[in-house]
């Protein structure tokens, strides 16, 4: 079972979500509906399941609104300001969010995906 | 009208700390005591509710605000439950920045008596949830929960 399909499965459970189509582009709280406290059992979730280390912040894209203002005050380009506090998330994926933003919150299940294997591949290279 | 309203909870015990003593603390796992004259399912449930935040705040230096944030699953005594000695046991079993699960049971008798999965989260003290009160508060009850001096709070 790949990493997708390992998401897809934990996100059913805890979601309680049988039957419902998800993909890496289905977004976890427009479209699963998927709520600040679905999030922390999601996470504990993960790193049981993936013996990775699990940062709340980076994985859910939290705080991302923060970050903005911060780069905004601070005079940084928020894509780079962004790829510094999201380091699974690629170039791509947070020009993406930033097009998005306005939408409501941004996080994808491909976000999630991102950064399990982003986190695997580090503890490998340890 | 500002009118503050005060609400007494009685639970029939003397404070709410829930444990007599701490028997076992390490990264993984934690264990504790205690003595119930009239136990219930919801005192232990609290019981173990306390332990496994208590493990939580010793994991994180009680740097934060620990708080028990769900139940997964809870299984219940299978009967009445006698007064008497009852031990609490906890197991970490996975981990986030913010949120620690545990695998948490009751004891009677060496004989499991509850069991669940409680999960912890962390938040920063704030003007709620006061640094300068709980955290030295919460440093206290387990320090003393370690010793053989541990009492009622």
């Amino acid at each position: 079972m790949d990493t997708l399909d390992e998401i897809k499965k934990i996100l059913t459970e805890i979601l309680d979500i049988e039957g419902q189509e998800i993909t890496p582009e289905t977004y976890l709280v427009r479209e699963l509906g998927t709520e600040s406290i679905d999030l922390l059992e999601l996470a504990v979730a993960i790193n049981a399941h993936f013996h990775i280390e699990v940062k709340d912040d980076e994985i859910f894209v939290k705080a991302l609104r923060l970050h903005l203002q911060k780069a905004k005050d601070e005079g940084f380009d928020p894509a780079k300001y962004l790829a510094e506090s999201y380091p699974a998330l690629t170039t791509a994926r947070i020009e993406e969010i930033l097009a998005d933003i306005e939408g409501g919150p941004v996080l994808k299940v491909k976000d999630v995906q991102s950064y399990i294997e982003w986190q695997t591949k580090n503890k490998d290279n340890d | 009208m500002n009118k503050e309203i005060q609400i007494n909870i009685h639970t029939g015990l003397v404070g709410f700390v829930l444990l007599d003593r701490l028997t076992e603390v390490s990264a993984q796992s934690i264990a504790g005591h205690k003595h119930f004259a009239a136990p219930s399912a919801t005192l232990l449930m609290e019981s173990l509710a306390q332990l496994g935040a208590s493990h939580v705040r010793h994991l994180t230096d009680f740097a934060k605000h620990a708080f028990l944030l769900k139940i997964k699953t809870c299984s219940l005594p299978p009967g009445p439950l006698p007064p008497g000695n009852y031990t609490f046991a906890g197991q970490l079993q996975s981990q986030s920045s913010s949120v620690f699960s545990h695998r948490l049971q009751a004891f009677a008798s060496d004989t499991v008596i509850m069991e669940g999965i409680f999960l912890f989260a962390l938040a920063d003290y704030d003007a709620n949830f006061s640094r300068e009160i709980l955290q030295q508060h919460y440093q206290r009850i387990f320090a003393c929960l370690q010793t053989d001096t541990a009492r009622d709070f």
